[in-house]
C-alpha cells in the first residue's frame, strides 16, 4: 500500500493504536513484525518468502561471523553473507540487464547470438533491506557491532515498515539497538512526527505529481516541443524525484516517530547546494554514506595514489547508478556525476562546504552563493535527464533539443501554476534551510491556534492542488 | 554532514530490561485527544462531499458489484469527475460477463451503438480508445475466449494526424484494469468540486438526499443528476444534452458547434493542424489487422461522421489536409475481405443532416443507425448480425430525433 493511499492511513491508526496498548517492548516487537509482514504482503505476497530468507540467513550468519575463530573463516562466512544478498539483488535486477547487453555487444561484434531471458519481477524494496541486512554482516565483521540473539527484534529491524520499500537505508548500529530496548511515546516527537507526515504528503502529491504530469509529457514526446520548454520539463522532472523521494522519506520517518523510532534524515535541501560534493552529501544520504562506508573506503578512499582515488570515484559513481536501476542510462547518469566529482576532488575542494550552510548569517544568499547554487542546480538536473530518458540516445535528443534550443510544434504543456508552486516551494524549503524538515519549528514560538490554521491551511492546498496519481519513483528500485 | 547517523560507536548488545516500561499515559492521551480535536473538522468539513460521494457511486464505488449485477438490473453509469473509470468498467463487463458476437471498440464516437441494433450479442467497448495502437493492446489484454468474431472499431479521424498523436499519450493498460474512483487520490480532488457545483447550485435534490430509486439504478454524479452515462450494453445515454438540445437551449453543450468549430479554427483539442497521414498509427492497423485475421475475427472499421458544417470547415480551410490523405490511404493500405472500411466522415455521407448531431463530432442514434443501414447495403459481414427490421422501425418512429429506443 502506498504511503499516500486511504488503505496506509487506516493500517497505520491500527497499528499505532494497537502499538501503545501493548506494555512490553518484544511484543510491541512482535506486533511490528507481522505489521511489516503485512505491509509487504500488500504490495506483491509473492516475495514475503525472499524478504524472510534475507532475514534468516542474516541473523543466522551475524552470529558465526562473531565467534569465527580465524579470519579466514570470518571472511568466509561475510563473503557468504554478500554472495547471498547481492546474489539475490543480481539474479533479480541485473540478469536480463547483463544478458541482454551481453547478446547487444557480441552482434555488434558481428557474432549472431540470442539469449532467454529470465523475466523475473523485481520484488518491492530488495536494494533497499539487502543493503541493510549488508551493513548488518560487515559492520559484524569490522567489530563495531556484536550480533543480536533476539530473532524478532532482528527481523523486525529488516522489516520495519516504514522504511521498508524504499528507504532510509538504516545502519544495523543505528536501529537495531532501537528494537532491544523499551520506546517512550514522546508527545513532541510524535507530534513533530506527524508534522513531517503532512509535509511529505504535500511534497508527493502537490509538488511531485504535478511535475510529474509535466515531465512525463515532455520526455514522452521530446520532438514536439521547443528546446525551453524541454529544460523546463527538465526542471520539473528533477522537482518531481526531488518531492517524490524525500517526500516518502519524510513519511517513512515522520511515521517511525509516532512508534518512538528515530529514523536517520535522508534529504538535507539539496538543490541548495553550492557544488555536486555538497549535493551528494545532502542528497538520498543514506544510499551515499553506504557506498562512502562499504565500497569507496574499503577501496582504499582517498587516502591512496591519486589513480586509484580516481577509480575508487568512478566505482562508487557506476555502482551507484546501477543500484538504481538495469539500465544504461542510469550508469551514464553515475557516471556524470562522477565527471562533476572528480575535478573538485582532485583539486582538493571536495569538502569545502562541511558542516556549513549557505546563507548562515542572512536570509538571502550572496551572489557566489546564489550563482554557485543555480550551476549546481544545472548540472544535476542535466544528469536528470539521463536518468528520466529510455534509453540513452533519447536524453541525447533530447539535451541536443535543449541546447540547439529547438523549434517544436506543439505549445508548452507545462501551465505556470505548476512553476509557481515550485517556486514557492522552494523558497519554503529555503527558509528552513537549516532544519530537518519544512514544518520543523519551535512550538513555544507559534501559538497552537496558528499552527492549526497552518496545518489546515496546507491540507485544504494539498487537497486542492493534488496531481494526478503517480507511482512513488524509488519503489521501481 | 547532515545525516545523522550514530559514527564511531560501538554498541553492544543491549541488556534487556525486564521490567517494561510504558507509554506515559498522559503523553499518550494527551496526543490522542489533539488529534482527535484536530481531526473533527476535517471529517465534518469532508464529511459532506464523501457523503455525497459515496451515496451517488462517485467514488469508492464497487464497479465490480454493478457489472456483476448488469444482467438482472439496469445501470446508467455516469461520472463527473471520473471519467477514467469507464475503462475499468468496460473491460470488467467484458471479461466477466458471457462472449458477445459483435464488439464494438473505440472512443465516444462509438457509443451511439446499441443492443437494440443487434440480433447476435453485442457489447459496446467505446470510450477505451485513445489511439490507433490501442486498439490492439486492449485486444491483447482480453481473454482469448472473450474475442468476439466481429470488431466493429470507430477510427477517429485525427489518430491518423501525426500531430495529435504527439500531443496525446496512448491509453495505460491501468485504465482498463484498476478501479481508479476507489483510490483516496481520486477521492481528495474530487472533494472540492463537489463544493464548487454545491455552492453553484448544481447538485439536485436527488444527489443531496440520496433519492435515487427508480427502474434504472444511476451510479455517478452525472448519471444521478443528469440522467447521463452508460447503459449495460456500454451505450452512452446523453440525458440532459438531448433534453436541452430538443429544447434548443443555448446551454446545450456545443450549441450550433461553436464550440468545435473554435477548435477546428485554432487547430486544438483533436483538431490539431496536420497535412501528412502519421505512418505509425496506419502501420498499427495492419498489426491489428493481422492480430484479428490469426484468430478469425472479422473486422468492420468505420470513419465517424463530424457534421457537415464542421467537416466543410475542416476541408476548406487548408490546414487539415490529412483528412483528405486518409481514406485513399487507408483503402489501399487495408482494406480486406476480412478488414472493411466505410467512410462516413461527414453526416451527408451517413444519409442523415446536423439536425442528428449531438455536437460537432458525435452523431445521435438515428445516426449510427444510418450507418449500418449503409453496411448492410454494401454487403458487410455485420449484415447476418443486425436487426434490420428493427432499424427501419427505429427511424419510422424514434423516441426523439436523438434517441432511437426507448431506456
Amino acid at each position: 500500500m502506498a504511503f499516500n493511499s486511504f488503505e496506509f492511513a487506516l493500517f497505520l491508526t491500527v497499528v499505532f493504536a494497537g502499538y501503545w496498548t501493548i506494555r512490553s517492548f518484544r511484543a510491541q516487537n512482535v506486533l511490528l513484525l507481522a505489521a511489516s509482514y503485512f505491509f509487504y504482503g500488500w504490495w506483491d505476497y509473492r516475495f514475503l518468502a525472499l524478504l524472510a530468507l534475507s532475514s534468516v540467513i542474516d541473523f543466522a550468519i551475524g552470529p558465526a561471523i562473531a565467534a569465527a575463530s580465524t579470519a579466514s573463516r570470518r571472511k568466509l562466512l561475510l563473503a557468504a553473507s554478500l554472495a547471498m544478498n547481492l546474489g539475490m539483488l543480481g539474479v533479480f535486477k541485473y540478469c536480463d540487464f547483463f544478458v541482454d547487453s551481453l547478446v547487444q555487444s557480441l552482434q555488434l561484434l558481428g557474432i549472431e547470438a540470442s539469449a532467454s531471458r529470465l523475466g523475473l519481477i523485481l520484488p518491492a524494496g530488495i536494494s533497499f533491506y539487502t543493503f541493510q541486512t549488508l551493513s548488518y554482516s560487515i559492520d559484524i565483521y569490522r567489530g563495531r557491532i556484536q550480533p543480536t540473539r533476539d530473532f524478532v527484534a532482528f527481523m523486525a529491524f529488516v522489516s520495519f515498515f516504514p522504511q521498508l520499500v524504499a528507504g532510509p537505508i538504516e545502519r544495523a548500529e543505528h536501529l537495531l539497538p532501537q528494537f532491544l530496548e523499551p520506546r517512550r511515546f514522546d508527545y513532541q516527537k510524535a507530534v513533530d512526527g506527524m508534522r513531517q507526515i503532512l509535509c511529505g504528503l504535500f511534497k508527493k502529491l502537490v509538488i511531485a505529481d504535478n511535475c510529474a504530469a509535466c515531465a512525463n509529457l515532455t520526455f514522452d514526446h521530446p520532438n514536439s516541443y521547443s528546446g525551453m520548454t524541454l529544460a523546463l520539463g527538465a526542471v520539473c522532472f528533477a522537482w518531481q524525484i526531488y518531492g517524490d523521494f524525500s517526500g516518502y522519506s519524510d513519511i517513512a520517518i515522520g511515521s517511525s516517530r509516532l512508534f518512538g523510532f528515530s529514523l536517520m534524515q535522508n534529504f538535507a535541501c539539496p538543490y541548495f547546494s553550492r557544488d555536486i560534493a555538497e549535493f551528494w552529501r545532502r542528497w538520498h544520504i543514506s544510499l551515499s554514506t553506504w557506498f562512502r562506508d562499504y565500497v569507496y573506503l574499503p577501496l582504499g578512499g582517498s587516502r591512496c595514489p591519486k589513480w586509484k582515488m580516481i577509480r575508487n570515484t568512478l566505482i562508487v559513481f557506476l555502482v551507484s547508478g546501477l543500484w538504481h536501476g538495469a539500465n544504461w542510462t542510469f550508469v551514464v547518469w553515475g557516471l556524470l556525476n562522477a565527471l562533476y566529482f572528480l575535478p573538485l576532488q582532485l583539486a582538493g575542494a571536495n569538502r569545502r562546504h562541511v558542516n556549513s550552510s549557505p546563507a548562515v548569517t542572512a536570509f538571502m544568499p550572496s551572489r557566489r552563493e546564489a550563482a554557485a547554487i543555480a550551476a549546481t542546480f544545472c548540472l544535476t538536473t542535466l544528469a536528470w535527464v539521463f536518468f528520466r530518458a529510455d534509453s540513452v540516445t533519447a536524453a541525447v535528443g533530447y539535451l541536443a533539443r535543449i541546447f540547439t534550443m529547438a523549434s517544436g510544434s506543439q505549445p508548452s504543456p507545462i501551465p505556470s501554476s505548476v512553476l509557481i508552486t515550485v517556486t514557492l516551494f522552494a523558497v519554503l524549503e529555503w527558509s528552513q534551510r537549516h532544519r530537518a524538515h519544512v514544518l520543523e519549528f519551535t512550538e513555544a514560538r507559534i501559538p497552537r491556534p496558528v499552527r492549526w490554521l497552518l496545518y489546515y491551511g496546507i491540507i485544504v492546498l494539498t487537497v486542492a492542488y493534488t496531481g494526478e496519481k503517480q507511482e512513488f519513483i524509488y519503489f521501481q528500485f | 554532514m547532515y545525516g545523522a547517523i550514530a559514527t564511531g560507536v560501538c554498541r553492544t548488545d543491549v541488556v534487556v530490561h525486564r521490567t517494561a516500561v510504558a507509554a506515559t499515559p498522559s503523553d499518550l492521551r494527551l496526543f490522542l485527544r489533539r488529534g482527535i480535536l484536530f481531526a473533527l473538522p476535517l471529517i465534518l468539513i469532508a464529511g459532506l462531499p464523501c457523503a455525497i460521494l459515496l451515496r451517488s457511486g462517485e467514488n469508492f464505488a464497487d464497479l465490480g458489484r454493478v457489472v456483476d449485477q448488469c444482467s438482472q438490473q439496469k445501470f446508467l453509469v455516469g461520472y463527473a469527475w471520473n471519467e477514467q473509470n469507464y475503462g475499468y468498467l468496460k473491460y470488467r463487463r467484458i471479461e466477466t460477463q458471457p462472449r458477445r458476437s459483435v464488439l464494438a471498440l473505440g472512443s465516444s464516437r462509438v457509443l451511439g451503438f446499441r443492443s437494440e441494433m443487434f440480433r447476435s450479442s453485442f457489447y459496446n467497448a467505446g470510450y477505451t480508445i485513445t489511439g490507433a495502437g490501442d486498439f490492439e493492446t486492449f485486444l491483447r489484454q482480453l481473454p482469448e475466449a472473450k474475442l468476439p468474431d466481429v470488431l466493429l472499431i470507430g477510427l477517429d479521424q485525427w489518430m491518423f494526424n501525426p500531430d495529435y498523436s504527439t500531443s496525446s499519450g496512448a491509453a495505460s493498460s491501468d485504465l482498463w484494469t484498476s478501479n481508479q474512483s476507489s483510490n483516496i487520490h481520486s477521492g481528495l480532488r474530487t472533494i472540492p468540486k463537489v463544493y464548487k457545483d454545491l455552492f453553484r447550485g448544481k447538485l439536485n435534490r436527488a444527489v443531496l438526499l440520496g433519492d435515487v430509486a427508480g427502474e434504472v439504478i444511476p451510479v455517478g454524479l452525472n448519471a444521478v443528476n443528469l440522467g447521463i452515462g452508460f447503459r449495460n450494453d456500454g451505450s452512452f445515454s446523453y440525458g440532459n444534452q438531448v433534453t436541452r438540445l430538443l429544447a434548443d437551449d443555448p446551454a446545450a453543450r456545443d450549441y450550433n458547434f461553436e464550440e468545435t468549430l473554435g477548435r477546428v479554427r485554432r487547430g486544438a483539442h483533436r483538431f490539431n493542424f496536420g497535412n501528412t497521414l502519421d505512418p505509425a498509427a496506419i502501420a498499427s492497423l495492419k498489426r491489428l489487422r493481422d492480430f484479428c485475421r490469426s484468430r478469425q475475427i472479422r473486422v468492420v472499421a468505420f470513419l465517424p461522421p463530424f457534421t457537415d458544417r464542421v467537416y466543410g470547415e475542416l476541408l476548406n480551410d487548408g490546414q487539415h489536409d490529412y483528412l483528405r490523405l486518409l481514406e485513399p490511404t487507408l483503402r489501399r493500405g487495408l482494406a480486406a475481405v476480412d478488414f472493411e472500411l466505410h467512410a462516413f466522415s461527414s453526416m451527408a455521407a451517413c444519409g442523415a443532416t446536423d439536425r442528428d448531431a449531438i455536437d460537432g463530432f458525435h452523431g445521435g442514434e438515428l445516426v449510427y443507425v444510418r450507418m449500418l443501414q449503409r453496411m448492410i447495403e454494401s454487403s458487410s459481414v455485420l449484415t447476418e448480425h443486425l436487426d434490420a427490421v428493427r432499424l427501419d422501425a427505429s427511424l419510422a418512429d424514434p423516441v426523439n430525433r436523438y434517441v432511437a429506443f426507448p431506456e
